[in-house]
């Protein structure tokens, strides 16, 4: 059984829109992507007892369901910053689960005071379809 | 959102454990993610094979874990450059 790779990516407009490739890459271009590398599994029919770890300093805490084909059944997030938005896995692997979440809305800063009409109407329409993902999610 | 801050219990069911061991918790960040892109990304101009064991020493990070990443950052990359042919070539 392979281990699970989790990324959290924060969709906040805050990090900019579609990232323009330059010389890096494109997970490079903001700060949007975050890594969820503390993963403790459990398994449903063995008895074992769930090590109850110090959870100090815990603030999210993610869940991944999976079927005895480990395929994800589904995904749970719950943290006081972050709202899940939707889940995926990679196509060509059922172990690499991609999470889209939310930060806080939060004013937008300078860099957006300058962008032209068009640029600000995509975001606000952006941010229609966060909400409305957020509010199917209560 | 990190390794410090963040848990994830992945929940098997119709599943036991025979005999699979937890990984350790490690850190990875953006600025890891970086270094591991500049580094992969130039291998091949060398022909050298990557050193898995010795990146995963330097990094302090499970060997799948550098694997996986990588091959993310390259499928990501290619398919960034695919778009972008698409689009200067449609004219």
């Amino acid at each position: 059984m392979d281990a699970f790779v989790v990324t959290v990516v924060d969709r906040n407009v805050k990090h900019g829109l579609a990232p323009a490739l330059k010389f890096g890459h494109p997970d490079h271009e903001s700060q949007a992507l975050m890594f969820a590398c503390n993963v403790k599994y459990i398994f449903e029919d063995d008895e074992e007892s769930v090590a109850e770890g110090d959870d100090g300093g815990i603030e999210n805490v993610v869940v991944i369901e999976t079927n005895g084909g480990l395929k994800v059944t589904n995904v749970e997030l719950i943290s006081e910053r972050f709202k899940l938005l939707e889940y995926e896995t990679a196509e060509d692997d059922n172990h690499e689960v991609v999470i889209s979440a939310m930060s806080k809305f939060e004013g937008l800063g300078e860099e957006f005071r300058e962008l032209p009409l068009e640029r600000l109407v995509e975001i606000y329409r952006l941010r229609n379809d966060q909400l409305e993902s957020l509010f199917n999610t209560l | 959102m990190n390794a410090e801050n963040t848990i994830v219990y992945v929940k098997i069911s119709g599943r036991t454990r025979d005999g699979f061991v937890d990984p350790p918790k490690f850190k990875w960040d953006l600025e890891k993610d970086k270094k591991l892109w500049s580094k992969v990304s130039r291998f091949g101009n060398q022909k050298k094979t990557i050193d898995w064991v010795r990146l995963s020493r330097d990094f302090e990070t499970p060997e799948y874990f550098l694997r996986k990443r990588s091959y993310r950052l390259f499928a990501k990359h290619l398919k960034m450059l695919e778009q972008e042919i698409e689009t200067k070539t449609r004219g």
